[in-house]
């Protein structure tokens, strides 16, 4: 880290806001360092809010060169992914995972990985034994379902209100929402129409994905995401 | 205003000039009032009648004048207070007018419960209008005026609790005062909570800043189908923007959801069958 003096990262926020920086793999992600005093984001040193905790969406964990406090694992193909890394490097670089239920087969989970990108309702859950004990066992993680269903209950968190709109990224907020976070600190996302797919981390499903249905899911997960945090009278930048 | 009038001290001057505002005869009530009242400064009838006559004249000059006098005779006066601190709100000088106004208040818990929620319902838009000249530190002030209300006035402290995020809005405005994400998300938090001239405002602003990104024909859309919803239009026209909404919103550009919509509709439904 260079020694010049970091700038502020939110000039508005005060010493008891909890702020949370989200992760996602846009095309503008960055790699991400930090300490108590410094946080490096790309090529820019920022002095490192008071009350900060992190957050990766998927496999933007990679992207930390510090442990993520929560990494949030949305669909069931990245956690195939997350079996081919080595074990421990991964229990080193998340401290938490927040695993969402789907329940239900959404239009959106269909178009990625033509349907099977998804849990379907009676996998649901099951796989946590079969399918990816051997990292559960290992990392400490929150289940929380995302369906407010009166046949489906697991007995966990819900949250009802991301049932419109199923994003990981949604989630997040409402995760962090729910927790007395007040300020959001969004790196990597790209609603933009000219943003492109990060092609490394979709090597399952890039033939796939028609590229424009892609960019516009994005807009409509991102302008929801703006919405949520805003409407909670909470305060957000991108960076 | 008639609940004021002492009908047994009243002079016949008065009940005369009352029939004429009724019957609209506004240059004899004038020049009536007028003499009058340079000959009895201090009746507080007679003072409060012709406030409220200038007021509803537009003469805001002329019912100052006379205000002042009265809320300085009679400080404790409710009418007197609600009217001057509704005047000075009208001049945007809310600081004073939140003063007269919470005299008001006091007043009417004592004299008139009845006019409590109107006073608290005019303090409400004083706050509103103040937060908007950054005075943000007053919004916990104005929650908790609303929490000492008992459960009748829950409406009330429901409009107030949500100016929080309202006004945080306005203080992040400034810094995403170019992301069209912020101001479409600020429409929509607007259109929720029905304040429809700043749900105007960001659609004004989404226009220009928002172009590159947006469907701005679907956000057009949707305010047309606001204000027919704002009208109580028939079912029938409210359905037809529905349908040609459904249409566009082919999750190309899809900024709003369908449950967003479909809540729409149930309103709508369940005030006509009101």
């Amino acid at each position: 880290m260079t020694t010049l003096a970091p700038q502020l990262l939110s000039p508005s926020i005060d010493i008891n806001t909890m702020s949370l920086l989200i992760v996602g793999k846009g095309p503008s992600a960055k790699k991400i360092k930090f300490n108590k005093e410094i946080i490096q984001i790309g090529d820019k040193n920022y002095q490192t809010p008071p009350k900060l905790e992190t957050a990766s969406l998927n496999h933007a964990w990679q992207l930390f060169e510090s442990p993520v406090d929560y990494g949030f694992m949305g669909d069931y193909i990245n956690f195939e992914e997350l079996k081919q890394h080595d074990i421990k490097i991964v229990k080193n670089s998340i401290k938490r995972l927040v695993i969402p239920t789907f329940p239900l087969v959404y239009p959106h989970q269909q178009q990625v990985n033509n349907g099977s990108g998804c849990l379907p309702a009676h996998i649901d859950y099951h796989y946590k034994d079969e399918q990816m004990s051997s990292i559960i066992d290992e990392i400490p993680y929150y289940l929380i379902q995302v369906e407010n269903s009166p046949f489906i209950n697991y007995g966990v968190e819900t949250y009802p209100e991301i049932s419109n709109s199923v994003s990981i990224g949604n989630i997040a907020v409402s995760f962090g929402l729910s927790r007395g976070f007040k300020h959001f600190i969004l790196s990597g996302f790209d609603p933009e129409p000219e943003g492109e797919v990060y092609s490394d981390f979709y090597k399952y499903a890039k033939k796939k994905i028609d590229s424009n249905s892609f960019n516009h899911y994005y807009q409509f997960s991102y302008a929801k995401m703006i919405e949520k945090i805003i409407s909670s009278g909470c305060s957000y930048q991108r960076i | 205003m008639n609940q004021t009038i002492n009908t047994e001290n009243i002079d016949r001057e008065l009940l005369e000039i009352q029939n004429l505002i009724k019957n609209n005869q506004n240059e004899e009530v004038e020049q009536k009032l007028e003499n009058l009242y340079s000959k009895f400064p201090n009746d507080i009838v007679l003072s409060t009648i012709y406030a409220e006559y200038s007021f509803n004249k537009a003469n805001l000059k002329k019912s100052k004048e006379i205000l002042e006098l009265l809320t300085k005779n009679y400080p404790d006066y409710l009418f007197g207070n609600k009217l001057y601190g509704k005047i000075l709100f009208e001049e945007s000088a809310y600081d004073t007018a939140i003063y007269f106004l919470e005299k008001a208040l006091q007043a009417a818990n004592k004299q008139n419960p009845q006019i409590k929620e109107e006073m608290l319902e005019l303090l409400y838009y004083c706050g509103v209008s103040r937060y908007k000249l950054e005075y943000f530190h007053q919004a916990d002030y104005y929650l908790s005026l609303a929490q000492r209300i008992d459960h009748t006035y829950k409406d009330l402290f429901y409009i107030v609790s949500e100016l929080k995020p309202l006004l945080q809005i306005f203080e992040s405005y400034k810094q995403h005062s170019s992301d069209p994400w912020f101001l479409l998300a600020a429409y929509k938090t607007f259109r929720k909570s029905g304040h429809k001239l700043h749900q105007i405002k960001f659609f004004e602003e989404l226009k220009e800043k928002g172009a590159r990104i947006l469907d701005y024909d679907l956000i057009k859309l949707d305010l047309e189908i606001c204000e027919l919803l704002d009208r109580n239009a028939s079912y029938q026209e409210v359905e037809n923007l529905n349908q040609e909404w459904q249409k566009r919103n082919k999750f190309a550009g899809c900024v709003f959801t369908f449950h967003e919509l479909f809540f729409d509709k149930k309103n709508f439904q369940r005030s006509i069958s009101r």
